[in-house]
């Protein structure tokens, strides 16, 4: 089992962002979080990630529970586990390359981050160049990130992931920003490299239309908690329907 | 580089208070410093006709035969001017880095979310350790470079590494504080994700808030080196052979033509230097983009050489790095390029008159020690010694010279918020922020774009000139009195005053202002009644900012003889030798910076905060 979330709950102050939420997720496995804005996807993401630590309740991130660890084992862990954040956290005035090789930081040392700034290998390039170009824009390489598009900026970060060579990715809202017809594109990769490397895939996303194309479970989510967890086939309309309806409380905290 | 308030927090009664408080305090500066004497007669003779008329040869007649030629003597003194800005920065300018960054607590273990980063324990030991750097940034910027070098070569004989080392030291300080403000205000996105994908917090602060705060850095440190520029030419007023030198020279004898020339040497070369700055930032502000992409049918290894090959790269950024690396090595080794130059260090004479520098500097410590306890040997003399200092002169010295900062930064702030709209490329234009303002006349584009042209030159070259060398000469114009220092820090400041509020408000979102235009208001209404009342805050931010640099100008200048700590230093140096009361002065002086630098981070933060 890859990713273990046991009646996992976590508040901001008073907001319940994640209410006793149950998750297994099998490596390999794909799966989409669903939910409409303020559902508690980041925040169930983060917690994925370990950047955050659940208020109650039990986790375990491919057979480790991170609540145990000292602050060098959450560090290895950290590297078996890849998040692309909605903001990309890319660094926009350096090379392409620099911000893929900056996924592999986790695993040398800061000498050898030294000699990467000043000098990186002909294999870390090589390495970098497969993956961009797996990702579709190696000829970016050597571009200035910020040069690029939105949609392109998101396949910088998608390399960076991938580059960690991780066990685990986490993508958040990885298509909010580019047009439909890049969207598909961008999920269809995403969902790819997990079947081929085998990684464990969890994105959240607002469109429900590709999370039934190409995930082969959904997940919902509705103020913290689970609504459904189930296959597309077996997902009714009622469902979905339910799932981004507009409560009378909705309308209010949106003033 | 912080974001603009989003509403002004200084209401309109509240902007009109301020500003007749400026005015009274003005007056209560005036009444301090007393009256302004009426100019020596027939002092200024010549001065100004010889602007026009500068002079490429010797207007000595009694020159020695073997002498150098003016034109090469003042250009070997630029050279010299620059060599030692050169060689200052390379010193300033590592120091810096390495105490801005540890000043900056960017790089520490942190938490992400509600996870530690690393060893938290760390935090309590590194804490410390960023305050006593930081206080020991704030100590090196508050004495003047000026009297650093005074105190250098007392102490250490005359020799141009001293004063260099001296420049080095405040510059240091100063792009310390800098650097860590910069690296301060980048975001952390890409820094917290780099430590949630296992990154090191030390490996993520190289990785990306160091290229990110890149830009900034570079364009400082070209600005820090204009700075250096000016005051390496000042160090010629206390004797170094630099084009300052000259300058005295050639005031002292009353030769204006070859004065004229030497100013406006200097005035080019940091024109030039200026230029260079703001191509940089402009180039560094610019995004590259990829123009040609290379046929990329080829193996890998070939493929992603063509791709670096031809990668869009800013030239300009390389060369001029290059270039001042060069340069640096240059001014270091001038031997390399078979020079021959003034040695930094002099080589130690055989003669025995002159003092070894061991034995110097023991003989000046021990002259630096208060005259009682010299004598007594008991520290508690000490007291009542600096009392009577206090009282028979610090007193009324210090009073003398917060009113001298005081009254320059007010004229500088009323004149170039009187000019700036004549300065701004948003309104002073035919088609004030790009709206159309009536048919299109050919004359009115030209007339309206030299007015900006010229308003924004005359920013620029008041603020090339170092405020030491606009004292000496106003001082031999207008006679002794406090009344020249305070113009000539006014004159450098109006300068800086403009061009960093004319950033201010191109920052401004222009929509209110352009709105107004649209409902038929002028352009000066545009200015007083929306651009005025958004940057109100930034502007008095700026002022603080500038009348902090005020003070510590106005202690060095007093050197050129009004009452305050500057002339006292200078007295205590030059007549009497009392480096001990010197000394009292100089620690006067730095708690005076010391004290302003604490206000004005106070006022300004208070502002900051709307
Ligand atoms: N750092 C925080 N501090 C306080 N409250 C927070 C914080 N982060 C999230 N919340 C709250 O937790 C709830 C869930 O937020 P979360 O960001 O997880 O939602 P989301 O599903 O990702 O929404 P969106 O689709 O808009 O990104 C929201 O009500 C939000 O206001
Ligand atoms: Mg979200």
């Amino acid at each position: 089992m890859s990713l273990q979330l046991s009646q996992i709950t976590h508040h901001f102050g008073s907001t319940e962002a994640v209410d006793c939420v149950s998750l297994d997720v099998k490596s390999g496995e794909q799966v989409a979080l669903i939910g409409p804005s303020g559902c508690g996807k980041t925040t169930l993401l983060r917690i994925m990630g370990t950047q955050l630590l659940p208020s109650t309740g039990d986790i375990s991130l491919i057979g480790r529970t991170p609540t145990t660890l000292s602050a060098r084992e959450i560090k290895q862990l950290r590297t078996r586990i890849a998040m692309i954040p909605q903001h990309l956290g890319l660094v926009s005035n350096i090379s392409v390359l620099r911000n893929v090789l900056n996924g592999g930081l986790g695993k040398i040392n800061l000498l050898q981050t030294a000699r990467q700034i000043i000098h990186p290998t002909r294999q870390e390039i090589t390495r970098v160049y497969e993956l961009l170009k797996r990702t579709g824009i190696s000829e970016k390489i050597y571009d200035r990130t910020d040069s690029l598009s939105g949609g392109q900026q998101q396949r910088v970060a998608v390399a960076r992931a991938l580059y960690q060579q991780p066990s685990i990715l986490l993508a958040d809202e990885p298509v909010s920003s580019i047009d439909p017809a890049r969207a598909r594109d961008t999920i269809q990769m995403l969902t790819q490299l997990s079947k081929e490397e085998g990684i464990t895939l969890v994105v959240s996303l607002h469109n429900l239309e590709l999370a039934r194309e190409f995930f082969p479970r959904l997940v919902g989510l509705r103020y913290g908690s689970t609504a459904f967890d189930c296959s597309p086939e077996a997902l009714s309309n009622d469902d979905c329907q339910a799932l981004f309806k507009m409560d009378s409380q909705d309308l209010v905290q949106h003033d | 580089m912080t974001k603009l308030p989003s509403r002004p927090l200084i209401k309109g009664h509240g902007r009109k208070w301020i500003v007749l408080a400026l005015l009274v305090l003005f007056f209560g500066c005036r009444y301090i410093l007393g009256p302004m004497p009426p100019s020596p007669p027939s002092s200024e003779e010549g001065f100004w006709g010889a602007a026009l008329n500068p002079t490429l040869t010797d207007q000595s007649q009694s020159l020695p035969e073997d002498a150098m030629p003016f034109a090469e003597r003042i250009l070997k003194e630029m050279a010299t001017t620059l060599r030692y800005a050169f060689i200052a920065m390379s010193m300033a300018v590592p120091a810096g880095l390495l105490l801005g960054f540890l000043a900056s607590s960017k790089w520490w273990p942190s938490m992400i979310g509600d996870v530690s980063a690393g060893n938290k324990a760390a935090r309590y030991l590194l804490r410390p350790i960023q305050i006593s750097v930081r206080l020991f940034t704030t100590l090196m910027r508050s004495i003047h470079e000026l009297i650093w070098a005074i105190l250098f070569l007392a102490a250490l004989g005359h020799e141009p590494i001293t004063a260099c080392v001296a420049l080095a030291l405040p510059f240091a300080g100063t792009l310390a504080k800098v650097f860590s403000e910069i690296i301060d205000e980048q975001s952390v996105h890409a820094r917290d994700h780099l430590i949630t994908s296992g990154a090191g917090p030390l490996q993520a602060f190289l990785t990306s808030l160091i290229p990110q705060s890149f830009p900034d850095i570079a364009t400082y440190t070209v600005y820090r080196f204009e700075c250096a520029l000016r005051s390496s030419a000042v160090l010629g007023f206390i004797g170094i052979e630099t084009i300052g030198l000259s300058i005295t020279r050639s005031f002292e004898n009353h030769f204006y033509n070859e004065l004229w020339t030497e100013l406006y040497l200097l005035l080019a070369v940091i024109l030039l230097v200026d230029a260079l700055g703001a191509m940089l930032r402009k180039r560094l502000n610019r995004i590259p983009k990829r123009t040609a992409v290379p046929d990329l049918s080829r193996s890998t290894r070939e493929n992603i050489k063509q791709l670096k090959r031809t990668a869009p790269r800013s030239v300009m950024a390389r060369v001029l790095l290059w270039s001042s690396i060069v340069l640096v090595i240059v001014s270091w080794f001038p031997s390399m390029i078979n020079v021959s130059t003034q040695p930094l260090v002099k080589a130690s004479s055989s003669n025995t008159m002159q003092l070894s520098k061991s034995e110097r500097l023991s003989h000046f410590l021990t002259k630096m020690t208060p005259a009682p306890v010299r004598e007594s040997g008991a520290w508690n003399d000490t007291i009542p010694w600096a009392n009577e200092l206090w009282h028979e002169n610090g007193k009324t010295a210090v009073i003398n010279t917060i009113a001298m900062a005081t009254a320059a930064i007010i004229i500088s702030a009323f004149a170039a918020w009187l000019l700036l709209p004549w300065a701004s490329r948003a309104l002073a234009s035919a088609k004030p922020l790009g709206l159309f303002g009536g048919s299109d006349n050919p004359l009115r584009n030209i007339i309206w774009q030299s007015v900006g042209l010229l308003t924004r030159f005359l920013f620029v070259i008041s603020r090339a000139i170092p405020e030491y060398i606009y004292a000496y000469l106003l001082i031999g114009l207008l006679g002794v009195s406090a009344w020249p220092l305070v113009l000539a820090l006014a004159l450098h400041n109006f300068g800086i005053l403009g061009r960093l509020w004319g950033e201010v408000i191109e920052n401004q979102p222009a929509e209110a202002p352009r709105q107004l235009l649209r409902s038929g208001s002028g352009r000066l209404q545009c200015y007083f009644s929306s651009f005025v009342p958004a940057s109100f805050n930034r502007f008095l931010m700026y002022l603080f900012y500038r009348w902090e640099t005020c003070v510590r100008e106005a202690t060095v200048l007093g050197m050129l003889g009004f009452a305050s700590l500057g002339l006292h230093i200078q007295l205590s140096r030059n007549f009497s030798r009392a480096y001990d009361e010197m000394l009292f002065y100089v620690l006067l002086g730095s708690a005076v910076i010391f004290i302003g630098d604490l206000i004005s981070v106070y006022l300004r933060r208070g502002l900051a905060k709307a």
